[in-house]
Formats: C-alpha cells, structure tokens, sequence
C-alpha cells in the first residue's frame, strides 16, 4: 500500500461561475452600447433566462426589453439577440425601475415589423409590465399600417376610459377588453388561433376569450413600446406608466404565460422593483 | 405638460435627429398648430452637452395636444 501524505485533504474543485451564453450575449451588447449592469440585475437576468428557457418559452420570443440599467443604452437593448434594438423618442425617463415614456407623443421604436417577423398571423402575443397604478387613458404598445384602417391593429392599453382594450388584428370583429381595477402589473395578450384571442393579468386570464376571427394580417409597421404606431412619425394615444418588461412572441398558451409572469415576477422580485 | 416652443425652421433642423446613440428629437403640434419638442430631465442633462443646447433656451409653455382621432 503506497501512503501519500495530506491525501486526506480534497483538491479543490473547480467552481468558475458562467452565465448562460445568451444572458451574457446581452450583457456583452449593453456594455457595447456603453451601458452597465450591476451583478443583481445580471444575476436576475440570467435567471430569467434559464427560466425562459426551462419553461420551453425561449424559442417563441421574437423581442424582449428589460428595461434594466438606468440608461437608454442598456434599454434600448433586445435580449433575445442583436436585431430589433430599440430607438427611443425624446420625452422618456430611465430608472433602475425601468423606464417611463412622458405619455405625450413619446414612445421606443422596436424595429420589429410584425408582418414580417410573425409567420402566423394566428400566433402572437404582446406584453407591458407596467409598475404604474392610474387613470391616465393611454396605449402601452402597439401598431397598426394605416391611420385609416385599423383592420390589422395590434394594441394593448392597460387602461382606456375605464377599462383595458387588447386588440390582436381583429379590432373591426369585434374588441376583447375587461374592466381594471388596477394598472399596475404585467399584461398579455395572446393569439393561438384565428378564433381564439386572450387577455391576462399577472398570469391569470381577463374577460371572456375573444373568439372573433381575426380580420387581417399583423401590422405592416414599426412596433413601438410607449404608444402605439400607426405608421412610422404618426404616434397617438402614448401611455405614461413605467415600464418594467416588454415582450413580442409566438402566441402561448395558458401554463406558458402563467410560467411567463412566474418568471417574469421573480426577475422583478430580485431588482426590488415588483409591483 | 411643459415644453419648448419651435420656429418651423427649428423644428426641421431637429426633428428625427439624433442626440444619443438611441435617442432621437420627437416634435409634436399643439392644438393650435404650433411645434414643441417636449423633453424629460434626463433628455435635458445629455442635451446641454451637445450642439443642441440652444433648444434649452427656447421659450417654455404648457403643450395642449391636438385631440386623438376617434379609435377607441
């Protein structure tokens, strides 16, 4: 029998902590873009991620804005990849909160065409995080091609005269809204079908499914974050409620946007910034 | 809402330009047809550091949209 001495004492195991390889895409383009992000909101973002991912919500993503950093920069930046980095109109606010559009003619161009990044007119959904409780009348995201045709309009308005308004390209068959009581929180909007078009609150479903067909394709135009665009320089009916995550996918089903603000809250939850 | 009052000629030199990596000037009309560019106090700390500074010095009033068209 050999001896070797202090053969008691374990090496050290190697434990070089990494983020997932898209988490730290992005964080690789806010600090390109000359923003920062503190450890906390890297941690949070990562988590997010892998939570996404674990919940098989990754892939459907088309754009997501985290609003996190303080700074247009960091943003204005998409998480999902390098493409769709927003521009912002003069008139926003930027916080570690989030940021908060003026709720005058002020609003973050995507880039995003819908009619051309969603292969499925039947298959789409939208979301704000709004951390704002009021009354203010206003649109959190949207486009639509025409001012005069508003057949292919994708909106949702948190709050509007009274209620909230979630329009999916079938705004002329027939509208899906719902009475709120409270502004702040995360809203979506999901299409999975020509038939069926659902609102939700913090997870939980809105109002009645909205089975009027769909009218048209999505919006030939730039989606904006803040108002909504009915083509590029017309923006009306801009919100003031501050953002906090902003999201365009694939349509999801139920579990997926209940899995979606579980994520979503918990990434909220650890930057302190949950409502 | 407060903001900064434009000539036409102003309101065409800054309109749609630039004053950060993503940021860009934004006029809008009031209800009587006159420009405003309506900035916030972060616009305003990134504005005094470039060649836009003179907008900062443009006469100030309350801005009174124009009324949306009928959508909702």
């Amino acid at each position: 029998m050999i001896f070797t001495p202090f053969s008691f004492i374990r090496r050290p195991v190697s434990s070089v902590f990494s983020y997932d390889v898209d988490a730290q895409a992005f964080f690789d383009r806010v600090i390109a873009a000359g923003g920062t992000l503190t450890t906390t909101e890297k941690n949070a973002t990562n988590s997010l991620v892998l939570g996404l991912k674990s919940n098989s919500i990754w892939s459907p993503m088309k754009a997501i804005y985290l609003m996190i950093g303080g700074t247009s920069n960091s943003c204005a930046q998409n998480l999902t990849s390098t493409s769709y980095v927003g521009t912002f109109s003069s008139g926003w606010s930027f916080a570690s909160t989030g940021a908060t559009p003026s709720g005058t003619n002020c609003f973050m161009y995507t880039q995003l065409n819908p009619n051309s990044a969603f292969s499925d007119a039947n298959s789409s959904c939208f979301s704000y995080y709004s951390r704002t409780n009021n009354t203010f009348s206003g649109t959190e995201c949207g486009c639509q091609t025409n001012i005069s045709s508003p057949t292919d309009r994708v909106a949702l308005s948190a709050y509007y005269g009274g209620s909230s308004y979630f329009d999916q390209n079938n705004f002329t068959n027939g509208r899906l809204s719902f009475t709120t009581s409270n502004t702040a929180g995360m809203f979506v909007m999901s299409r999975t079908s020509s038939k069926i078009q659902k609102g939700y609150k913090n997870g939980t479903q809105q109002g009645s499914t909205n089975t009027n067909t769909q009218t048209s394709p999505l919006p030939n135009a730039n989606y904006t974050v803040g108002s909504l665009n009915f083509n590029d320089g017309v923006n009306w009916n801009g919100t003031n409620r501050e953002c906090a995550f902003a999201h365009l996918s694939d349509g999801l089903t139920d579990t997926q946007i209940a899995n979606l603000y579980t994520v979503v809250q918990a990434f909220q939850t650890t930057l302190s910034r949950q409502v | 809402m407060i903001g900064y009052i434009l000539t036409e000629t102003e309101k065409n030199s800054i309109n749609g330009k630039f004053y950060s990596t993503v940021q860009f000037f934004y006029c809008s009309q009031n209800v009587n047809g006159i420009w405003f560019i309506l900035l916030s106090e972060d616009d305003k700390k990134i504005i005094i550091n470039t060649n836009y500074k003179w907008i900062l010095d443009c006469p100030k009033s309350e801005f009174i949209p124009p009324p949306p068209p009928p959508m909702f």
